[in-house]
């Protein structure tokens, strides 16, 4: 069974922002909003990391339990999204996220007004800010765009390996190193 | 302060409040001898409904799309706490307007008792007035545990403990019964009519507020301990982001406020009650009580505030993921 999941090998990332770029561009996530965002931690100092954060597509979502009008939803494949019509800004699945993910963007233009104050997160680029046509399999583009291979997306099945993989070569290069 | 803070602040002081004015109604309704009595008791019933009205408001003045959430926020109440919420404070608000409108529409003493037609149905109706009552303040009494319980998530340290669930009661019972013991004394002040109702609402409202006082203090004060007591280390730090931001930063200044006026000045006006009502000077027992509500309600706002101000949800605390992101990882 496809079961999509993020990934991150944070010893990786090196804060490029091309996830952050590619999904901005991909989903025509407007100014203000971020679907993915890198945070540094020890920043300066020995042990510094960068992490992309994202939602990360739980397996038993926080935010679906919490939206109270049912507009969040997991589908079969993993992939949780947002129904943006039926959703109501009020902010719970914000406080029930242990990630921050979900996002309520404010000074919006064009097309994309009509959804001030609902919320908006990653979809493994299944749906963009505007909703509109849905595709079927989840690409998500910030893992493609990548350049350090440190963000990893798509079936678990797949990913898994490969991010084990990636954890062992880092374990011995720094076993080498000490 | 966000606007989102505001809406909870408004919100959850004014829904609790129409429960403590409710129940405040229902002991009127039992203390009330006779007809002058109940006449003089029946100005309380015109707070419940419209405070809780003005809590409403406060909720969907937040949220992005009001008219949709009053249509579908009671949606996913197998799960949603917040829709449990919502749903219960609709029962509540139901029951509270039927109890008021058995008051305000009473055929003898009822100031709305010139309406054609409906006073009449509702005079019929009259005997259920207390069970209407005393259904609506069950539901009502339960609605701070949801209410309460609605915040208490695991993503919210700060919280997500016990004395969540004490300050919203003291919201509801101290409040609510000051609210309707301040109405009545100006009533008081305005007609010089009903001082034996008046002194036994007073006496309970002295009561009450004494005792909600006290259990207010202590909550406080273990809210201030328990804040570091946390499951995980991430969950620490949103604590301790918290109880820095209380004691020292941003909202230390009314955090120190609420302590003085909504607890030290709330139990000197309490205290101070006591002897007019000993010696049966309802004039400036009334004026007590006034200023009672007023510092109540000003206390209450503060703590609310710093309560939903202080706020660190776990999501806010990107910069200190690590720890969570490392327990997560073999899991996943």
């Amino acid at each position: 069974m496809t079961t999509y999941k993020f990934l991150n090998v944070i010893e990786n990332c090196i804060n490029c922002g091309g996830c952050f770029a590619i999904c901005k561009d991909t989903n025509k996530v407007p100014h203000g909003t971020a679907r993915v965002k890198i945070v540094t931690i020890n920043e300066g100092v020995p042990g510094e990391r960068n992490i992309p954060v994202s939602c990360m597509h739980c397996t038993n979502p926080p935010c679906e339990a919490a939206c109270p009008v049912k507009a969040i939803e997991q589908r079969a494949d993993g992939v949780v999204l947002v129904d943006k019509d039926k959703c109501i800004g009020c902010g719970y699945c914000g406080w029930a996220c242990p990630f921050g993910a979900p996002q309520y963007p404010h000074d919006l233009h064009g097309a994309a007004a009509e959804y001030e104050g609902i919320m908006d997160k990653c979809t493994l680029c299944v749906t963009p800010f505007v909703p509109g046509a849905t595709q079927k399999s989840p690409q998500p583009k910030c893992a493609q765009f990548c350049s350090t291979k440190c963000r990893l997306g798509g079936d678990i099945n797949e990913i898994l390996p490969q991010y084990r993989e990636a954890k062992a070569r880092n374990i011995m290069a720094w076993q080498e190193r000490v | 302060m966000s606007s989102a803070v505001t809406a909870y602040v408004v919100f959850t002081v004014f829904t609790q409040m129409s429960v403590g004015a409710l129940i405040a109604m229902l002991i009127a309704d039992f203390l009330a001898k006779s007809k002058e009595d109940a006449k003089f008791f029946e100005t309380g019933a015109w707070i419940c409904v419209p405070v809780a009205a003005i809590g409403l408001i406060g909720i969907l003045s937040h949220e992005a799309r009001p008219i949709l959430a009053m249509i579908t926020m009671t949606k996913n109440v197998s799960s949603s706490l917040l829709s449990q919420e919502v749903l219960l404070l609709t029962i509540f608000v139901i029951l509270a307007v039927v109890y008021t409108a058995m008051w305000l529409l009473e055929p003898e003493y009822g100031s709305l008792k010139g309406f054609p037609v409906i006073p009449a149905i509702v005079g019929k109706l009259m005997p259920l007035r207390k069970p209407v009552g005393v259904l609506a303040a069950v539901v009502g009494l339960v609605f701070p545990y949801i209410s309460a319980a609605a915040y208490m998530i695991y993503t919210l340290p700060s919280l997500n403990h016990p004395t969540t669930i004490l300050f919203f009661y003291v919201t509801a019972l101290l409040a609510g019964v000051t609210a309707v013991a301040a109405v009545l004394s100006v009533k008081y002040v305005m007609k010089k009519e009903g001082d034996e109702p008046l002194a036994q609402m007073l006496w309970i409202t002295m009561g009450t507020a004494l005792v909600m006082i006290i259990v207010l203090a202590v909550g406080l004060f273990l809210n201030t301990g328990m804040l570091e007591v946390a499951e995980t280390e991430y969950a620490q730090v949103a604590q301790q982001e918290t109880l820095t931001s209380m004691l020292s930063g941003e909202y230390s200044t009314l955090y120190m406020a609420r302590w003085v006026i909504g607890v030290g000045l709330a139990l000197l006006c309490t205290i101070a009650l006591a002897l007019p009502l000993k010696n049966k000077s309802m004039a400036t027992a009334s004026m007590i009580a006034i200023v009672l509500f007023i510092v109540v309600f000003i206390g209450e706002i503060m703590g609310r505030t710093v309560l939903f101000g202080t706020n660190v949800p776990l999501g806010e605390l990107m910069p200190n993921i690590e720890t969570f992101y490392t327990a997560l990882g073999p899991t996943i």
